[in-house]
């Protein structure tokens, strides 16, 4: 048994924002450890979904709702008494943020204040994992890896509700603000940021493995405006391993891993997006879909922007352990058994993903994946 | 004839101090000037009834449905939760920075080429690489971080003033610093300190920010900039010691304190004013500590005096 299984085992887990793709991943990931997973989520937010597809309102306990109702919230907290709380919810579409606004707002800042008050009140609660996201950060098209403590905001609605989130956590987070709102004992709050996940069972819009396996589906052509442009792209199982064991070592020594943490891709390991369409196609190994390359020089592309992950290195000792050709290998064999059987259940082949990367985390020798009674 | 004749200023939020001045300051220039404020209470004589909006921040629909009607060339965004409260601190991100969020959403979509100047606070500064320090400096932080995004994406000619402490005659909240310790010194009751008595604060005369906001506005309107966030405060901070003996040289009292030794003395973080609003602009503080406790403790004795005869005359 793993460091994770060893503390997961039995601990009940609020997960908010669990119909999602990470949610999903996330979730999954959880029952595999033995954990009383309760998850609070509107409706899976797309047709077809990871959820579904997954079945997973059969494997945990599911509570449709809204994290912009208090009341609901606080029903569900106090009902299921969370050890633990990774609070996900969020509009997470950049594309939508600029329709929706203050939808986005209201979900992504209110919703995070919502969520946070609710957990300190909450006696039970022992960890607090709050996602935002790389986006947080205010690009100043720097060449080197952003820290934890640079500048934040955004231009898009979404970018910078989640560098207003980041804002929330920081003074909900601090000892001073929880003592003087009441609460005895101080509530361990962190807030997390990852890269551009990318998966099996992701199907959101404008985003480019969906885009690709629609194509594919559809025996079309993938088209894209900017074949150069890089994005940290990671597999959603890194992020979750660095926020799955900073829970663990929170819980463990509550004053000592608060703060932001940046979770990204391994900075040597940075791909186009023509490469990542190049490498599904030929993984796929399909004559019907080609990749077509419309570019669009007209809109100045900002650089990508880099997650200086030292301090999860440091602290925590994660690192990220598969390089892009293994992700794409996991996710082309998703949408491959999706697609050839529709209607089968998929959650067996995301446990067997997650064990496979347990084993390559147990093989380099990561702290969370070593055995429990060997630390 | 002055810039501001004929100018449309749309002013959300009245009721702190700044907005009265303001209003006033406006008026007098011969601007036409709009409110919009939750209650329908309290709205100055000098504002044209046509121009009165009542509504909620927080609300998309109130803040579109007032700038429909009025065609504002500047907008003067004031409106805010400043007394916050630990109980409901949702409240306090759903009108600062929601409410942020729809004013800018309104102005893109209805008035694109307005101005605006969002009220915000030197409290968003803060020490070692801490984001927010309280949920009110967070919540400002929040609605910068929004003006500058519809700076930069939607090109709203836009800039933040950071306000430190202002005072003058006017103030009705008498939770505030200034207001109390003259209310407490005036009815010669025991001045109940909240922080440590040789706590620091930037205090910045009414007067002197309104002229800060009404040249921002005007450069705002007559050259297209980037966002900025200035810092419109004093140069030098007071403690409350300081302040409390020269009140009561003004008062001619002595003032009895009661310490709050549960505090401690907070260092003051170091705020200047922007060197943008003193070279460019060519703002600079006019009314000194004295001067400005002068007349502020003159208007509060004044009141209290015709408080005095009022109510003589009632009985």
């Amino acid at each position: 048994m793993n460091q994770l299984a060893d503390f997961y085992r039995n601990k009940k887990v609020l997960i908010t924002g669990h119909t999602g793709f990470k949610g999903v991943w996330l979730t999954a990931w959880l029952n595999q450890l033995g954990a009383k997973v309760i998850g609070y989520s509107l409706q899976p937010p797309s047709e077809p979904n990871n959820f579904d597809t997954c079945k997973m309102s059969e494997r945990i306990t599911h509570i449709h709702g809204d994290v912009c109702n208090v009341d609901d919230l606080e029903k569900a907290f106090d009902t299921h008494k969370p050890d633990v709380v990774f609070h996900l919810a969020a509009q997470s579409l950049v594309r939508y943020s600029i329709e929706k606004p203050a939808n986005t707002y209201a979900v992504n800042v209110i919703g995070t204040v919502n969520v946070l008050e609710v957990a300190r009140k909450c006696d039970s609660v022992k960890a607090v994992i709050s996602v935002t996201s790389d986006k947080c950060y205010k690009n100043q098209n720097w060449q080197w890896g952003y820290r934890e403590t640079d500048e934040l905001g955004g231009v898009d609605p979404y970018s910078s509700s989640k560098a207003c989130a980041e804002l929330v956590v920081s003074c909900l987070s601090d000892p001073r603000y929880q003592k003087s709102a009441g609460s005895k004992t101080v509530t361990p709050i962190a807030s997390v940021r990852a890269g551009n996940v990318i998966g099996g069972g992701d199907w959101a819009a404008d985003r480019i493995i969906p885009d690709i396996i629609r194509a594919i589906e559809r025996q079309d052509d993938v088209t894209i405006r900017s074949p150069n442009s890089t994005r940290p792209w990671q597999h959603v199982l890194e992020p979750l391993s660095g926020y799955l064991w900073l829970a663990v070592k929170i819980v463990k020594e509550p004053d000592a891993y608060l703060g932001g943490w940046n979770f990204g891709p391994k900075n040597d390991d940075i791909w186009t997006v023509k490469d990542i369409v190049n490498g599904i196609l030929e993984r796929w190994d399909t004559k019907n879909t080609k990749l077509v390359i419309k570019e669009d020089k007209s809109g100045a592309e900002s650089q990508l922007l880099k997650l200086d992950c030292s301090k999860a290195e440091q602290l925590l000792d994660w690192r990220a352990i598969w390089n892009v050709p293994t992700v794409l290998d996991a996710i082309v064999a998703w949408y491959q058994l999706y697609l050839s059987e529709p209607n089968s259940d998929m959650y067996p082949l995301l446990i067997s993903q997650i064990e496979q990367y347990t084993i390559d985390a147990e093989t380099v020798g990561h702290a969370w994946a070593k055995p429990a009674d060997k630390i | 004839m002055s810039f501001w004749q004929g100018k449309k200023v749309f002013v959300t939020g009245l009721s702190g101090l700044i907005a009265q001045h303001l209003i006033s300051n406006l008026s007098d220039l011969g601007a036409e000037v709009a409110v919009f404020s939750r209650q329908k209470t309290d709205i100055p004589a000098l504002v044209n009834p046509d121009n009165v909006f009542t509504g909620d921040i927080s609300n998309k629909d109130d803040i579109s449905a007032a700038l429909i009607r009025f065609p504002a060339e500047l907008v003067v965004h004031l409106a805010a939760q400043s007394q916050t409260s630990n109980q409901n601190i949702s409240s306090t991100f759903q009108t600062n920075t929601l409410g942020t969020l729809h004013l800018f959403e309104a102005v893109k979509t209805l008035r694109p080429n307005t101005s605006v100047i969002l009220a915000s606070s030197v409290a968003v500064h803060t020490r070692n690489n801490e984001y927010a320090a309280t949920t009110y400096a967070a919540s400002k932080q929040c609605a910068e971080i929004i003006a500058q995004n519809y700076s930069a994406t939607n090109g709203i000619n836009c800039m933040a003033l950071r306000l430190s402490n202002i005072y003058g005659p006017g103030d009705q909240h008498k939770g505030r610093l200034i207001p109390s310790l003259i209310n407490a010194m005036l009815k010669q009751e025991e001045i109940q300190l909240r922080s440590h008595i040789d706590t620091k604060t930037n205090l910045l005369y009414v007067q002197d920010a309104v002229d800060g906001i009404l040249l921002v506005g005007r450069y705002l309107m007559t050259q297209k900039r980037s966002y900025q966030a200035l810092s419109l405060c004093n140069k030098e901070s007071v403690t409350t010691r300081d302040l409390i003996t020269r009140l009561s040289q003004c008062l001619n009292s002595a003032a009895s304190v009661k310490l709050n030794e549960d505090e401690q003395a907070s260092a003051a973080y170091l705020v200047l004013p922007s060197e943008f609003l003193e070279l460019t602009l060519g703002w600079h503080p006019q009314v000194n500590i004295e001067d400005g406790l002068e007349k502020t403790v003159n208007w509060y004795q004044h009141r209290l005096n015709e408080e005095g005869n009022h109510n003589e005359s009632v009985s």
